[in-house]
């Protein structure tokens, strides 16, 4: 137990070398690594999405491979492709870019539908399948994926099926006053390229074992049940948390739990992690893309559900 | 209500050693000083702490002891032959007083009940009371009540390392009853279930304790005067079936239970006189033995326990058609008596009789209408020289009859009005019985009416013969049977009709002169269970199991014939109304079931519950959707409920267990928040 908190705090403070004043951010996307999910970071430019996803893969000792997603892209650009070798006389797999463990898929809605859903599935089955022949990715393997929620122009929305893949939907934000003057300063941050691997692949496996352990005991599962229940009545949803959110909300917050030095679940990582974790996966009714929208009124209906005493 | 573990343990064993001795009492393993002797002692180990602390250093002291007593127990066997039962009581008496005296360990607790379990084994087969069903009982609740104390000493022990302070709650008192209850259900499915292989005899300790006597082939006149004041029961009769009779049969006024017929006669004692013995063997387990011939007349089928007795006869009411019993064979001589040599086999069986008509002239039987020959007649008139009042007395009375019937009734009757019945026996001449009897006292107990009657009704040339048995008894109505005690013994006359058979007669104005005090309520009730006893647990045979498993197979094929008539409408608001008791009780029952397993699963730790309630006396109080480490961070009174809120996560969420050290810690924590302004 304390050998996990020590790991966990090691690598947060690592990647917080990195990506300054962003605690509650590094703690999510740590907690998206050890429940082996995957994150959508969905914030403006140069809030440090990219800083943070190559922090992440560096002080794992993890491959990283950053993929900026066109219109014009693609699925064998980012799977990889099978290509004739005259002198061997056959077809040869050439891995694309997803062949590694940390993927920074960035600006993931500015692609087709099509190249989407192909990197998508790779997300959910942690293979990639092509031409008959199927080839497992690395372990682990964790996609961070980005949009930028105001751009329209040019853009193909993800749909809610392929929104419920990812583990929680997270915010960067913009640093705090004192945090931006530092970076300017130039004082504060170390280039992720500078970071060194704090972790190993082996422990990180570890990790996402030990999360599997955490204890959950039934009012809390109760709990959940009954924060999920409630996105499903709500009338202002159009669409209510899927089973995979259930699984989701549960995985993440026994991260959760681990990485605040516990092997039980408390409601509070529940309620901590309702909205990055379901908020993504319910429909408004009215205008679709009210993404601000659906966290608020999943915060409100997270705050009326009665808690387990 | 809390009680030390060790002290309720010493209690425990304590109770169960007072089981075994009252046990060994109740087998007669024991004597009633000697239990008083042995349970002085037992109770004097009670505080013999400094003893036991002191003989606890003595090296080999228990095994030498132990080889002592072994060597004494041979010797005994040897030199003295004791049955082997009673050697093997000595034995346990010793290493029990030895390990009372010497015990340190819960090891030894375990011993001592072991030595009391043993007592109760050694005891099982030498008793048939039903008081052995209570000691089993005390033993079985506090056997387990003892287990399970010593098993949670020997895991504190193991938990705390050193001697710890246990203390016992009710709750386990409850859990330590069910599992008795329990214990006691499977062991009495068991009972019934597992296949009997054969009786437990007597085979350790032949001689059972207390014969009760009184019967023999030789009644000598007056010497029952004792036994008819002995309220000691004899048997017990349970009437199964009354084929084709008409009323209740605890109603049959003229019941008797007949044990064995005397003819010859010397002027002083009646004996049996050289018989036929027709011996019959059983030829198939099921089929009973046939005794009489079967007249057409209504039928009584009588179930009966007997005490252990002195004497090898079957008793039944009068004219017995068939016997049922447990033996291979029964003998049946030609004065109708029949008997069974194994002790065993006659301590049950069911006995099928005809009961006489009320004018037996009716039953008109065609083989009481061939003329007797005259050997048999000679046998049944035989008389001592008599004096000749006694001849004359009997002309004079039945002076008239039309028949010999008439003679005989009316010799019967006379003899039940002008003569008194007395138990007070004192011989005043040197006259014969009979004629003293007759002339000079004009009063005595049965056996005199009995014996008067016989002969005066030889004289008259009418054959007849005295029958020794049983009164019918008192009915107990909790059992639907007929008590019959010692003092129930009674003497009567059959006599020879033609046409009709041998007819019972009955002197003696009995009923008159006793005014027995009945049985209390309480008395009957008891009496009742022990019959019960007898008759499911002690006597519980193969034979039983078999007709019990008939018994549901054929009540299932009665009912699924019964689900397939049409519906009896008059019955089914009835039904109905208890399905939806029923219904209603097993909702009620997981209604509660419920509320107590949820109230168990999310039990808010004492502390915070405490804690919680404390806030709320200062108007803070967490809401709905609020957890506690919100509330904690909202109510911001420091560090004591920050604390509490981390233990109460632990304890609620994690599962975890306070050590006593943090118990303390978060009292101290509760006392700040509960501390007015604190």
């Amino acid at each position: 137990m304390t050998r996990a908190l020590d790991l966990i705090r090691r690598l947060e403070d690592n990647v917080a070398r990195a990506l300054v004043g962003k605690p509650e951010a590094i703690r999510l996307a740590v907690i998206g690594l050890l429940a082996r999910g995957h994150l959508l970071i969905e914030d403006v430019p140069g809030v440090g999405k990219t800083t943070l996803a190559a922090a992440l893969a560096r002080s794992i000792g993890a491959g990283f491979q950053r993929i900026q997603f066109t219109s014009d892209m693609l699925p064998s650009d980012i799977l990889g492709v099978t290509v004739y070798q005259p002198d061997r006389g056959e077809f040869v797999f050439k891995p694309g870019p997803l062949f590694t463990n940390v993927v920074l898929a960035d600006e993931i809605n500015r692609t087709t539908p099509k190249t989407q859903s192909s990197l998508l599935e790779a997300m959910n089955e942690t293979q990639v399948s092509l031409d008959h022949s199927t080839y497992p990715l690395p372990r682990p393997f964790m996609v961070l994926a980005t949009q930028n929620p105001l751009e329209y122009e040019g853009t193909h929305a993800l749909p809610e099926s392929q929104l419920d893949r990812f583990l929680l939907r997270i915010r960067i934000g913009y640093p705090g006053a004192a945090d931006e003057k530092s970076i300017l300063r130039g004082g504060g941050a170390t280039s992720p390229e500078a970071l060194t691997a704090v972790l190993s692949i082996a422990d990180v496996l570890g990790l996402q074992e030990d999360v599997e352990r955490v204890r959950v005991e039934d009012s809390v599962l109760d709990y959940l049940m009954a924060l999920v229940a409630a996105t499903r009545a709500a009338p202002q949803l159009r669409l209510g948390v899927s089973p995979r959110g259930s699984l989701a909300l549960l995985r993440a917050a026994q991260a959760r739990a681990l990485a605040d030095g516990r092997d039980f679940l408390v409601p509070d990582d529940l309620k901590a992690l309702a909205v990055p974790a379901l908020a993504h996966r319910v429909l408004l009714r009215g205008t679709p893309g009210a993404e601000a929208d659906a966290d608020a009124l999943v915060a409100a209906l997270r705050d009326a559900v009665p808690v387990p005493r | 209500m809390t009680l030390p573990a060790a002290a309720a343990l010493t209690v425990a064993l304590y109770v169960l050693v007072a089981d075994g001795i009252a046990a060994l009492v109740l087998g007669g393993l024991l004597g009633l000083p000697g239990a008083v002797v042995l349970g002085a002692l037992a109770l004097g180990s009670w505080w013999q702490e400094a003893l036991r602390r002191r003989l606890a250093v003595v090296p080999r002291l228990g095994t030498a002891l132990v080889a002592l007593a072994a060597l004494g127990v041979a010797l005994e066997i040897a030199v003295l032959a004791p049955p082997m039962l009673d050697a093997f009581t000595h034995l346990l008496v010793f290493l029990l007083l030895l390990k009372l005296y010497t015990r340190r360990t819960l090891r030894d607790a375990r011993d001592i009940t072991f030595l009391a379990f043993f007592m109760l084994v050694a005891v099982s087969p030498v008793t048939t009371s039903v008081g052995f069903l209570a000691l089993f009982v005390v033993f079985l609740v506090a056997g387990t009540w003892l287990l399970m104390l010593r098993h949670l000493l020997i895991e504190a022990e193991g938990a705390a390392g050193g001697t710890p302070a246990l203390r016992v709650r009710r709750d386990l008192l409850g859990l330590s009853l069910a599992a008795s209850a329990a214990t006691l259900l499977i062991a009495g499915g068991m009972f019934v279930l597992i296949p009997r292989v054969g009786q437990a005899a007597l085979p350790l300790r032949p001689q059972v304790s207390r014969m009760i006597s009184g019967f023999s082939d030789r009644v000598e006149l007056g010497a029952f005067g004792e036994i008819e004041a002995d309220a000691t029961v004899v048997m017990r009769v349970h009437v199964k079936d009354w084929t084709a009779g008409q009323g209740r049969p605890e109603l049959l006024s003229a019941l008797r239970w007949r044990g064995m017929a005397l003819d010859a006669f010397d002027g002083r004692a009646w004996t049996v006189s050289r018989t036929t013995l027709r011996l019959t063997l059983r030829r198939h387990f099921a089929v009973p033995f046939a005794v009489h011939q079967y007249y057409g007349g209504p039928v009584l089928t009588q179930e009966i326990y007997l005490e252990p007795i002195g004497s090898e006869m079957i008793f039944g009411a009068p004219r017995v058609l068939r016997v049922h019993g447990r033996s291979d064979f029964i003998t049946i001589d030609d004065l109708g008596n029949i008997a069974v040599p194994v002790p065993s086999a006659r301590l049950n069986y069911t006995v099928e009789s005809e009961p006489e008509a009320d004018d037996p002239r009716e039953a008109d039987v065609a083989d009481a209408r061939v003329a007797p020959e005259a050997r048999w007649l000679a046998r049944y008139t035989q008389l001592p020289p008599q004096a000749p009042r006694v001849v004359e007395l009997a002309r004079e009375v039945t002076a008239g009859s039309a028949d010999r019937y008439e003679a005989a009734a009316r010799l019967t009757a006379w003899l039940s009005r002008n003569l008194r019945y007395t138990r007070a026996l004192q011989r005043m001449t040197d006259l014969p019985p009979v004629e003293e009897f007759l002339f000079v006292q004009r009063a005595g107990n049965c056996e005199y009416f009995a014996a008067a009657l016989a002969v005066m009704l030889r004289s008259l040339g009418i054959p007849a013969r005295v029958v020794n048995g049983f009164q019918r008894g008192e009915w107990n109505p909790y059992g639907n049977y007929f008590i019959v005690r010692l003092r129930d013994a009674h003497s009567w006359v059959e006599a020879y009709v033609t046409g009709a058979g041998w007819i019972s007669l009955d002197p003696s104005p009995r009923g008159a002169a006793e005014v027995a005090a009945p049985a209390t309520p309480t008395t009957l009730w008891l009496d009742a269970l022990r019959l019960s006893w007898y008759r499911y647990v002690v006597s519980w045979s193969l034979h039983d199991q078999l007709a019990a498993a008939e018994g549901v197979r054929r009540a299932t094929s009665s009912w699924s014939a019964m689900a397939l008539r049409a519906p009896d409408w008059r019955s089914v608001p009835r039904l109905a109304l208890a399905a939806l008791a029923l219904a209603i009780a097993l909702l009620v029952l997981a209604r509660r079931r419920r509320t107590t397993g949820t109230a168990a699963r999310h039990a808010v730790p004492r502390f915070y519950a405490r804690a919680l309630r404390a806030l709320a006396r200062r108007g803070l109080t967490p809401a709905v959707g609020e957890t506690a480490r919100e509330f904690a961070r909202r109510a911001d009174t420091g560090a004591p409920l920050q604390r509490l809120t981390g233990a109460y996560e632990r304890v609620r969420f994690g599962g975890a267990a306070l050590t006593a050290d943090e118990a303390a810690e978060l009292e101290t924590c509760v006392a700040t928040l509960e501390r007015p302004g604190g």
